[in-house]
């Protein structure tokens, strides 16, 4: 008898169980849309987004799945091959060579005619297309790179916010004599050197880099040497400290956010996650100063998302890549995500980010440069990204390395 | 029907045989096809003949990191075979002694075994991390703060480091391999050799090792095919790139960032991913034969 009533107990269990299931599915009757975004550092400003845009359409959800950066690409490589990817996923344009891999496979929906770019710079948009055709939304952030500095640590050794690069070099000097590492570095990803480095050469050659990015100036020009000679000299005198090889974005991060470094080099969408990862952190930031004063900003524009081309809800997708070109979507991440505002109307959200924003002078990145004139079946950039931890540890000197990236530059194209 | 029923056991062979065609059988021809073209991994072949085999090679770049991954999984097999499979015997012929706590440390040392990779990386962060881990911290805290290191962010130390974990995680389960054996050991075949006069050391070399013969076999080939296929841990610790200056590359890794990563001049390569593969079929088939026939014809007397 009780087997029975247990029995009888589990049945009716199971069948309210299956009712509940088909009357939440029912009164939810929503679309679900599958998302993925390459860092935890976007992750509050894409929810932010995903927040707003499902206020404005009741009917659709959106499941976000945050990556890593080391593998998010590959990741997406794998599923866009498998005809499984995500409805919605994040990329850098033509910034990288990922968007235009992932267009070859036939993996992003062509935007081109269906999203509103009125009102982006037009350094904002033209990283959107390939082949003229246009395959993700823009961003309205400046991705610049940032001196994040521990105001504490500074008042501590009575130091100043540098004028002059040798000011800069100077107050690395004093820190490192008093035992405090003044920079924190980690060299696992080869982005984490680009975002040191670039501010480095912005600050040192910035003349280079206009002529380089106006098809004037060569790799091999002595200039462009001295640069990588002097961060192999900031190396050496310790400013990273002594073990950065090997130490990926996330403890770089932490290292500085917790106090144990007085200055951080990197991304400007970096600067929540420090108070994130401490909220009680001191921070401050500079542009590099330049030799003879003033400071210089290296400038590309952040970008948004795509939409996969065998997505099975391709309205729904449209609708939130049309959401997420808004103004009002563009302040939301803005705002969340502490980055400088690349689009008239947009308002930073403290001070700390105007004085990311502020500058004298505005450089075109490096690695933006490495791709404007590859040799036919080379990729220069490709070769910054797998041989610049190389030369950061030794094995390429900086001859070998700007050799190696000069080799995949066809100077032909140049005009 | 009436071959079928003059033959039945076919009925019996057929499903494992369809499933062993599908997944095994077919994917390797496939993959061999697939070598011979320039391929994105959708959209259009283009039929490009041998010149991935070509380019793995005799590109100066790519073949320098072909070899590289080689010789790391030519040594980890090396140190499968001369370091942790010694520990595994010298470790079950102790728990098979029953010395005092040999069930706890029978017990710790398979712990590994059953602990996910994903969980084994996150130990190696916490205990080898060079800002946070426990070792730096510890060294630092002792006055030993000079020896401080990047450990796997240093590209010398970063494969013996490798081997010290790899040696961590797997002694279990190949140790618990012997100890099976170990216990189908007749109790006779021991107490002779005690009669006979053997000690420890000649017990164990003459009478226990060579009773080992079948696990110790079986033990050499897996090694080897799980020594030239590993992926995961390495993965875990240096990222698809292979570690600082490609230290922790293998084969497996440098596969997998050709064919799904855009390592080849910015595009997914599947076409040269599956040369790559190919290759690495080839050679672990070359081994596990030449292994077979090797061991077969040793034999063992005690």
């Amino acid at each position: 008898m009780p087997n029975k009533i247990w029995r009888l107990v589990f049945v009716i269990g199971l069948v309210l169980l299956v009712l509940q299931l088909g009357v939440a599915g029912a009164k939810e009757g929503k679309i679900v849309l599958r998302m993925w975004e390459h860092t935890p550092q976007f992750e509050d400003s894409t929810k932010a987004l995903i927040k707003a845009f499902e206020a404005k359409y009741p009917n659709i959800k959106i499941e976000l799945e945050i990556k890593t950066p080391d593998q998010y690409n590959t990741l997406l490589n794998t599923v866009i091959q498998a005809g499984d990817a995500p409805d919605i996923f994040w990329q850098n344009g033509t910034k990288t060579t990922d968007l235009a891999n992932i267009v070859k496979m036939g993996g992003a929906m062509d935007l081109t005619g269906k999203i509103d770019l009125s009102g982006y710079d037009k350094m904002a948009t033209d990283i959107l297309y390939i082949n003229g055709r246009l395959y993700q939304t823009p961003g309205a952030s400046i991705d610049t790179r940032a001196v994040y500095y521990n105001k504490d640590i500074f008042a501590k050794y009575g130091i100043a916010v540098p004028e002059t690069l040798s000011e800069m070099e100077k107050i690395c000097e004093t820190l490192v004599a008093k035992g405090v590492t003044p920079i924190s570095f980690g060299a696992k990803l080869s982005w984490n050197i680009l975002f040191l480095f670039e501010p480095v050469l912005a600050a040192v050659s910035p003349d280079w880099l206009d002529e380089a990015a106006a098809g004037k100036a060569k790799l091999s020009d002595p200039r462009l040497l001295q640069v990588f000679k002097k961060f192999e000299e900031w190396a050496d005198k310790g400013f990273f400290g002594r073990n950065y090889l090997g130490v990926d974005e996330g403890a770089m991060l932490l290292n500085f956010s917790k106090g144990n470094t007085a200055m951080c080099i990197t991304g400007s969408w970096n600067a929540e996650t420090f108070t994130k990862n401490n909220p009680d952190l001191n921070l401050g930031a500079f542009q590099m100063p330049m030799e003879n004063g003033g400071r210089v900003m290296v400038v590309t524009y952040s970008t948004g998302y795509c939409g996969y081309a065998k997505t099975r809800h391709p309205e729904e997708v449209l609708k939130f890549l049309r959401f997420a070109t808004t103004r009002e979507a563009q302040q939301i991440v803005v705002e969340t995500q502490g980055n400088v505002p690349g689009l008239q109307g947009l308002k930073a959200k403290n001070e700390l980010i105007q004085s990311i924003g502020t500058a004298d002078r505005q450089v075109e990145s490096f690695y933006n440069i490495l791709g404007f004139w590859p040799k036919e079946g080379k990729n220069p950039r490709k070769i910054w990204e797998e041989d610049s931890i190389k030369w950061v540890s030794g094995k390429l000197t900086a001859e070998e390395f700007i050799a190696r990236l000069e080799d995949a530059i066809d100077y032909s194209k140049m005009k | 029907m009436r071959f079928i029923r003059k033959r039945p056991y076919i009925l019996f062979i057929l499903p494992g045989f369809i499933l062993y065609t599908a997944f095994v059988i077919y994917p390797l021809f496939s993959a061999m096809s697939i070598s011979l073209y320039e391929w994105t991994g959708i959209g259009p072949k283009k039929f490009v003949g041998l010149a991935n085999f070509v380019t793995l090679f005799f590109n100066p770049r790519i073949s320098e990191m072909f070899w590289n991954a080689l010789k790391n999984n030519f040594f980890y097999v090396l140190a499968e075979l001369g370091i942790i499979m010694p520990l595994q015997i010298l470790l079950a012929y102790l728990i098979f002694l029953r010395i005092k706590g040999y069930r706890i440390f029978q017990t710790l040392i398979f712990l590994p075994c059953v602990i996910s990779t994903a969980v084994i990386g996150f130990f190696i962060m916490i205990v080898f991390d060079p800002n946070f881990g426990i070792l730096n911290s510890l060294l630092k805290s002792i006055g030993l703060g000079q020896f401080q290191s990047g450990w796997f962010g240093d590209p010398d130390l970063a494969f013996p480091l490798f081997i010290v974990v790899a040696t961590w995680v797997g002694i279990g389960y190949g140790m618990m391999l012997f100890i099976a054996n170990l216990k189908g050991i007749p109790e006779q075949i021991i107490e002779a050799s005690i009669i006979d006069g053997a000690g420890g050391v000649q017990r164990f070399f003459r009478v226990i090792l060579p009773q080992l013969w079948p696990s110790l076999t079986n033990i050499i080939v897996l090694d080897t095919i799980w020594g030239l296929t590993i992926f995961d841990i390495p993965f875990i610790i240096g990222g698809p790139q292979g570690g600082v200056n490609n230290s922790l590359d293998f084969m497996n890794i440098f596969f997998y960032r050709y064919a799904f990563g855009n390592s080849y001049g910015g595009e997914t390569a599947m076409g040269f991913g599956a040369s790559i593969s190919v290759v690495l079929f080839g050679l672990v088939l070359i081994v596990s034969i030449i292994q077979i026939k090797f061991l077969r014809n040793i034999r063992v007397e005690y």
